[in-house]
């Protein structure tokens, strides 16, 4: 009985190793040309309900889940093939064939010892096996745990890169339209909407949209050049808005105090719009500057003061019957301010409608020094008694003047 | 100081401030208001940005940021009829906003549209508030609600709310003054209420009777145009006017009390009771 066992063990076990080597050939070879090779040659690994429209990236999971259902499908394989009882729904094992040849059932006695010694060489044979698959299991799961592992870690470290370096930079996206922070959203060529185009479980540096298009997963890598849209309300956002640095500059005064012809003056030919965006500096000092034309009655609505790095006062200092007074669109900001973010920003004061002042030295003191002769004593007060820093300026010297005041304290900050 | 409570300047209500209704912006279309310690990162409850004022829970009325977190203190300027109130309040805007005190740093911002429009029009009697923040550079800002009221008409809630009162006192209706003119006297009445905050008791329409001072009296210098606040100066004046007021009879004196003397028509020493004011509530202030 024992010699039978070893017949039996004998005639499973190069059949054993045989499987052993082709499912560990096949599955290694699979692997390896997913990692290499084009995955759209694969079937595509469908995404998940509130992810993105783009699939998951075989290495940053599906990978791992593979092995573990290879390894399954293996030990269901070998137990059918092998050793299986007779099933009328399935193709007989070998054991099951020998079973139904020499009716085994029918045996008594003495007689029935060789083919239970078979048997159990066959329930040896297979426990080999099995034990053979756990270790091929073992060995794939390390492995692709590692390479899953790996691309994970470089996903998120790739993901906190670019969101350090976009602090460290100070770029922040605003939406025009929300007049807030606002998170990117990235539209590809087939018209589906990316809301989460960073590295991650779709791809590390970049990821196949749904539509077959490999869209890049980083600024650095071209995403800066995708369009950008607002991912709450899907208004575009503007080209540069993710490589430069915003700065939001409200322009406010009162009705006919001149604001129009002071942004007109700055921008030259533009047409006139509530909100102006220029890119202003050189390479690391650029800028994105947003200056906002904002008609002076109420700010209630005027959410992007929120947003402000600094405000431009234009000041008719001597307003004609039919126009605010400056001192109360001041105390109207002021407070729009105050429910919002608090004043702690700097204000550049802008004299429109009066010539050049004459005098040398410190222009800005010139200019409250002048403003004070006046009798605004008012406007003066409540700028420095506000703001962080206030400088005061005259359109007809250089209209640029308050805009750089204001990047400059924005930029030393 | 958040948590402090604040009491509602138009339905007198308190409540903290964070008990305060904050409203969507015109993107929510018409959302419920929500109280402002349900803001997430200063976003509403949809994840937008909020309009930017609060408003009282009670009334509905828009509370100014600042008047919530200072929080404001209420002032009442009481006064018989006529007797020089609504003048006094506006030439002592004025005083802040490009006189004297502008002069000494401080500077004076109406908060909200409504007390700007209570500003715009003080002849009409209401007991709307007025209010406002007096602000130097160093300092925290000084928030107060004024309230105009007639001695003979004062809401007893606002003067259980009040921190500080300034009593207008029209000389030309005390005994003493009106025998000296040869004028009719007139019956006087006690003042109807008794208050135990600091009290400004102030002579208005100093110009008509300027001419009973002698040269050297403080009532007839100007105030001191720039620098504030000194106590000299306002001890001179207090017990000047003590005195006058002791001799013309007809008024009865609260315990904690200063008295001044001014005239809105020439702009002297107009700003002097809301300064010496705003030193007693910074000095009780913690
Ligand atoms: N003399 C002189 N006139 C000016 C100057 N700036 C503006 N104006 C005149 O002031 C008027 C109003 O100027 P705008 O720039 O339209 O004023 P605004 O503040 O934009 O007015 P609204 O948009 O209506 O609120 C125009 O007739 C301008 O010609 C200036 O520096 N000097
Ligand atoms: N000469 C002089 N007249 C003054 C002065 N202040 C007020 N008046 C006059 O006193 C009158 C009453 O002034 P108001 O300020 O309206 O008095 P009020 O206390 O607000 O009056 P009511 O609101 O009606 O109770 C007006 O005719 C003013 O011109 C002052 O300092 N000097
Ligand atoms: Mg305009
Ligand atoms: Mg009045
Ligand atoms: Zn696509
Ligand atoms: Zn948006
Ligand atoms: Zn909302
Ligand atoms: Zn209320």
């Amino acid at each position: 009985m024992g010699a039978l066992a070893v017949v039996g063990f004998v005639v499973l076990a190069p059949f054993a190793l045989v499987a052993f080597v082709v499912a560990f050939a096949a599955s290694t070879a699979i692997g390896v040309a997913t990692a290499v090779g084009s995955p759209t040659r694969l079937e595509p690994v469908a995404h998940r309900a509130g992810e993105d429209p783009a699939h998951r990236l075989y290495l940053a999971g599906p990978a791992f889940q593979d092995v573990w259902r290879l390894s399954g499908a293996a030990v269901l394989a070998t137990y059918h093939r092998l050793v299986a009882l007779p099933d009328e729904d399935l193709p007989d094992s070998m054991f099951a064939r020998m079973w139904r040849r020499r009716s085994i059932r029918n045996l008594d006695g003495p007689l029935v010892l060789p083919p239970a010694g078979l048997a159990g060489g066959y329930a040896l044979g297979f426990l080999t096996v099995t034990l053979l698959i756990a270790f091929v299991t073992a060995l794939h799961a390390v492995l692709a745990g590692t390479v899953v592992l790996a691309v994970r870690a470089t996903a998120c470290g790739l993901r906190w890169f670019e969101i350090i370096t976009l602090t460290l930079r100070g770029i922040t996206t605003e939406c025009g339209t929300c007049e807030q922070r606002a998170r990117p959203a990235f539209t590809c060529a087939c018209g589906r909407v990316h809301h989460n185009l960073v590295p991650g479980a779709q791809g590390v540096f970049r990821r196949t949209c749904l539509c077959g298009h490999r869209l890049p997963a980083l600024l650095l890598n071209g995403k800066h050049s995708l369009p950008a849209s607002c991912g709450r309300c899907h208004s575009p956002l503007p080209p540069l808005a993710q490589s430069v640095p915003a700065v939001h500059l409200p322009v406010v005064g009162g009705t006919t105090e001149g604001r129009s012809a002071f942004l007109h003056a700055v921008l030259s030919p533009r047409q006139p719009a509530p909100v102006h965006r220029i890119l202003l500096g050189e390479k690391n000092s650029r800028r994105l500057v947003h200056l906002y034309d904002t008609a002076g009655d109420t700010f209630e609505h005027a959410a992007f003061l929120g947003l402000a790095g600094g405000v431009i006062l234009v000041v008719d200092p001597f307003p004609g019957p039919g126009s605010t007074d400056p001192k109360l669109t001041l105390d109207r900001v002021t407070e729009s301010l105050t429910e919002l973010r608090g004043t702690a920003i700097p204000l550049a004061v802008v004299i429109t409608r009066t010539d050049a002042l004459p005098g040398t030295g410190d222009r800005s003191m010139t200019i409250r020094r002048w403003l004070l002769d006046h009798g605004r004593v008012d406007l003066v007060n409540t700028a420095q008694n506000h703001f962080t820093r206030v400088h005061y300026f005259v359109a007809a010297d250089d209209p640029w003047a308050p805009v750089h005041w204001l990047l400059g304290a924005f930029v030393t900050r | 100081m958040i948590g402090d409570a604040v009491i509602c300047p138009y339905c007198r209500t308190r409540c903290s401030a964070d008990q305060l209704l904050m409203s969507c912006g015109p993107l929510c279309a018409s959302a419920p208001p929500f109280p402002a310690k349900t803001l997430r990162r200063n976003r509403c409850p949809h994840g937008r940005v909020p309009l930017a004022r609060r408003v009282c829970p009670a009334c509905g009325r828009a509370v100014p940021r600042e008047y919530a977190e200072a929080p404001g203190r209420a002032i009442v300027v009481v006064g018989e009829r006529e007797a020089g109130k609504s003048t006094w309040i506006s030439a002592a805007v004025r005083q802040f906003e490009t006189g004297e005190a502008a002069l000494a740093g401080l500077s004076l911002h109406l908060l909200g549209e409504s007390s700007r429009n209570r500003y715009a029009d003080l002849r009409t009697p209401t007991t709307e508030p007025m209010l406002m923040s007096i602000r130097s550079v160093s300092a925290k800002p000084a928030v107060l609600a004024l309230y105009e009221l007639p001695e003979d008409d004062c809401p007893p809630d606002i003067m259980a709310t009040a921190a500080g009162v300034v009593r207008v006192i029209d000389p030309m209706w005390l005994p003493g003054v009106r025998t000296l003119f040869g004028l009719e006297p007139r019956p006087t009445r006690p003042a109807p209420w008794a208050h135990h905050v600091p009290t400004a008791l102030t002579v208005s329409k100093l110009d008509l009777i300027r001419d009973m001072f002698t040269h050297g009296s403080p009532l007839r210098r100007p105030g001191l145009q720039d620098r504030g606040h000194v106590e000299s100066d306002s001890l001179d004046v207090h017990h000047e006017v003590e005195a006058w007021l002791a001799r013309w009879g007809g008024i009865d004196v609260p315990r904690d009390h200063r008295c001044f003397a001014l005239s809105a028509a020439d702009g002297q020493r107009v700003a002097e009771p809301l300064l010496w004011l705003l030193s007693r509530l910074r000095a009780t202030r913690t």
